[in-house]
């Protein structure tokens, strides 16, 4: 190993077989148990794989991405946004006191709540900076800050939505939802955002040691910022894909958010403690915490125990994935 | 007796260690030698239950060792000291040093803080470290980390102490601290174990000396036998000369950089001046904490600056945060701590080589990086520094010290600065390496017409390379040495002139 001209060259990758590579890959496991799961529900349910719901799974799967994208812009640098749901219940009481009170269009009402959850994370994002406070504490607070605005201001009612909005979350494109094409979009921007821009690689390296990164001459601070913004903004669009999909817009919306994105990153295989990401595993994780909830309603499971097997479920993946990594260091 | 025999150890990619055998006798102290990645700290490791041996068996005192872990190590008394410090920053000196015996201290379930700090401050006192136990480790410096695990290691009464590279971050005084309590333990029939890469120490306090060259022992003898031209040949399989670099023409060229009255209240010093020329390379000599890395950090804004100028080619300039020192003038900092502010371990070699440059990479125009591009551009530094890893995806976790080391002055060079300030280059680096480091060193100055500022505790290494040299004590600069027949002459006379101006 003492002269290594070979470096320049892409490494080991071309000597190992096709299984084996894919198999080193830390989002083959998301991979197979989506094939699973498929598999099992199908077998199982009647009406798994039929058109209506396929629309109806890669709808909600949409939805689900932009909420774990919501956690997933923080979680990459190794932080947390406990206010992603009261962030998307803002943003959802803004747009629809927009529509239904003042008869706004749907696009400026948009436009309004994108505008409102920028500055949610703008401020979320200069509190972690200046006050060099846990991020966790500051959007737990934000987070009661966010949803008694929301409650306030509506008062507990929901809102109408308008024609153009419910549209989105009622057209198709081919077997799947529009929706879900905003989905597929979110995640190749991911992709390439990560791989291929440095704005990408200088959120990774905040991630993999701060003061290395800061040294480094990346701004840390701008990068934390902005990633909250984005983490907010994400959790906006999540609240208005959600009103789409739902035809109302409710100010409870998010209630359980904090967790579905935690659950979306940690069976997709993001690491918390920041530093990594795979879009495929992302991808794979939104859509196994999906069909895992609509498969096991189609299983007549009781509604009041689903959370069990989603919990079970989600040990299982994080559990199947760390056996795969050490095997995977093993066999490299 | 402890004795290692036909041990073998592989991992993915490298033959760490190959069909070892040494014998380690009681009352003695037993160098281990050997380049960057030679296997010695895996073989340390391996003694103290951290990695299993794929083949082969420790015993000590003739019975067979079957280690899992290091707590069991702990429990037949044989104690490590890391290569790199691990230690809770948040915790106090003396939690540190009884983490793993808490046990020992608690009641009921609750904790003795009284008998904690006075169990501590029996063991500091040995290593001679000076502090009171409740203050917070984040606080101290690397030497005083470093006294603090040794301190720890021994106050789990040990037998067997393996200390990996322990004087890489001390002092020369701290050093003689550590030697004089090194040969009390010998006294007391002690088995220690170190690693080191600084020849003087090894022939002061070794007894014997066994030689490793990628992954297979070469030799081992007393120390009687051993002067440092053979064992330099046993390290790098051939023989090794010193060369004198000669003149650094740059005294009458334009200063490049000055820095005028720069003043800190954090690291308590005022008024500190400098000036560099184009293509010097100036030293700044000086213990650890005595200032010099202090001042850098404090000009670059990366610990807060209360006052000073700073001027480029003359001009006064303003470095509000490093990334201005990097994006718009140029200067590169190679830090004195390459795993906790120098690299990203858990990214690959790759990744780390490029992390400042990834604009060098980007598909002509266009902001994206092309990552056959930025490939090609890490394999390049990566070949230029001989930098040994089994491939560019290897996480920079994995590689041997040293070779963690040339990745943090290789994404430097990647960044293509004009000032390049070189923090401690070669603590922990092998002969070869260190010396091929020098070179490279001298050449971005001699050649590229670079300039350097590099700090260092190393006099030989501030010899060599240096053509100017600030003394730094006591956070204030006490004297400058300069001039060509200054550093014409012998090694020694010199290191004699600045322990005299150091005093
Ligand atoms: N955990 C690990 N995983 C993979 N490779 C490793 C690991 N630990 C060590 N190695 C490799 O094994 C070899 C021996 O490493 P080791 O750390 O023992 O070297 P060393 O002699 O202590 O070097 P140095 O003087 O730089 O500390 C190196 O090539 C290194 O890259
Ligand atoms: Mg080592």
């Amino acid at each position: 190993m003492s002269k290594n001209e070979k470096l320049s060259s892409s490494g080991n990758g071309s000597k190992t077989s096709l299984p084996k590579r894919f198999f080193l890959q830390s989002y083959s496991s998301a991979i197979v148990a989506v094939i699973i799961l498929v598999a099992v529900f199908t077998i199982f349910t009647d009406a798994f794989l039929t058109p209506f719901n396929i629309f109806n799974l890669s709808r909600t799967a949409a939805v689900y991405s932009f909420i774990g994208a919501a956690q997933l812009i923080l979680m990459v640098i190794g932080d947390m946004n406990l206010g992603i749901g009261g962030c998307g219940a803002l943003c959802t009481v803004v747009m629809g006191t927009l529509m239904a009170n003042y008869g706004v269009g749907t696009f400026p009402s948009v436009l309004a709540a994108l505008a409102v959850s920028a500055l949610c994370g703008l401020v979320i994002g200069l509190l972690v900076v200046k006050l060099n406070l846990n991020p966790w504490i500051i959007t737990l607070a934000m987070s009661f800050i966010f949803n008694g605005l929301a409650i306030g201001s509506s008062h507990g009612y929901s809102y109408e939505m308008t024609e153009a909005l419910t549209w989105a979350g009622r057209k198709r494109v081919g077997m799947f939802s529009f929706l879900f094409v905003l989905m597929v979009v979110l995640v190749v921007i991911l992709y390439i955002v990560f791989r291929h821009t440095k704005y990408g690689r200088d959120v990774l390296a905040v991630g993999g040691n701060r003061t290395a990164a800061r040294l480094s001459g990346i701004n840390v601070n701008w990068i934390v910022i902005s990633c909250n913004i984005l983490s907010c903004m994400f959790a906006c669009i999540a609240a208005i894909l959600w009103a789409s999909r739902t035809g109302t817009a409710s100010p409870n919306t998010g209630s359980d958010w904090m967790m579905y994105s935690i659950a979306v990153c940690a069976i997709g295989g993001i690491p918390l403690l920041g530093g990594s990401f795979t879009a495929l595993g992302f991808f794979c994780g939104a859509w196994i915490l999906t069909m895992v909830r609509n498969g096991l309603t189609m299983l007549n499971v009781d509604v009041y125990y689903e959370q069990v097997f989603l919990g079970l479920i989600i040990l299982l993946a994080v559990s199947v994935e760390s056996v795969r990594a050490r095997m995977a260091e093993k066999m490299m | 007796m402890l004795e290692v025999s036909g041990v073998s150890k592989s991992f993915p990619g490298v033959k760490a260690l190959q069909d070892i055998s040494v014998q380690f006798h009681d009352g003695e102290i037993h160098a281990l030698l050997g380049e960057n990645g030679a296997g010695k700290s895996t073989l340390m490791k391996i003694i103290c239950g951290i990695y299993k041996a794929d083949k082969g068996t420790v015993s000590l005192d003739g019975k067979e060792l079957k280690l899992h872990g290091y707590g069991d190590a702990v429990r037949h008394h044989i104690s490590m000291v890391h290569q790199e410090i691990q230690m809770i920053p948040e915790a106090s000196i003396a939690e540190n040093i009884i983490n793993d015996k808490i046990a020992q201290f608690t009641k009921f379930g609750f904790v003795n803080w009284k008998a904690i700090n006075e169990f501590a401050l029996k063991y500091m006192k040995e290593v001679g470290l000076d502090l009171p136990p409740e203050k917070k480790v984040r606080f101290l410096s690397a030497a005083h980390k470093q006294l603090i695990q040794i301190a720890k290691a021994l106050s789990a009464d040990a037998r067997v102490l393996l200390l990996d590279e322990p004087t890489s971050s001390l002092t020369l005084h701290e050093a003689d601290v550590l030697f004089e309590l090194v040969r009390k333990l010998k006294e007391k029939g002690m088995i220690i174990i170190f690693v080191s890469h600084k020849l003087e120490e090894v022939q002061v306090i070794a007894d014997r000396v066994t030689v490793f060259r990628d992954g297979k022992l070469v030799g081992s003898d007393h120390i009687k036998n051993m002067e440092n031209s053979r064992i330099i040949k046993m390290m790098i399989g051939r023989d090794f000369v010193y060369s004198y670099r000669g003149r650094l023409d740059a005294g009458d060229k334009d200063v490049v950089l000055e820095a005028k009255n720069i003043t800190s209240r954090i690291h308590g010093f005022k008024n500190l001046s400098f000036q560099v020329h184009r293509g010097e390379i100036l030293g700044f000599y000086g213990l650890v904490g005595s200032g010099r890395t202090e001042l850098i950090r404090t000009m670059l804004n990366i610990d807060k600056c209360d006052g000073g100028e700073v001027f480029l080619e003359g001009k006064p300039v303003k470095i509000d945060s490093f990334k201005t020192a990097l994006h718009k003038y140029k200067i590169g900092y190679v830090t004195e701590n390459r795993k906790e502010e120098g690299l990203f371990l858990e990214h690959t070699v790759g990744t780390n080589i490029c992390v400042n440059s990834l604009n060098k990479s980007y598909y002509g125009r266009i902001p994206f990086i092309n990552l056959k591009k930025e490939r090609e551009n890490a394999g390049f530094f990566a070949n230029r520094l001989e930098i040994k890893t089994p491939s560019l995806s290897t996480l920079a976790g994995k590689l041997s010290g040293g070779n963690q080391q040339k990745i943090s002055i290789a994404k430097w060079l990647a960044a293509d600065c004009d000032i390049l300030i070189i923090d401690e280059p070669t603590v922990g680096v092998d002969i070869g390496a260190k010396e091929y480091i020098h070179e490279l060193i001298w050449n971005l100055a001699a050649k590229e017409g670079k300039t350097v500022i590099l700090i260092s505790s190393d006099m030989n290494e501030m010899i060599s390379l240096a053509r100017r040299i600030l003394i730094f004590k006591d956070k204030q600069i006490t004297g400058e040495l300069s001039g060509e027949e200054f550093f014409a002459k012998p090694g020694e006379e010199i290191s004699a002139e600045i322990g005299k101006s150091f005093v």
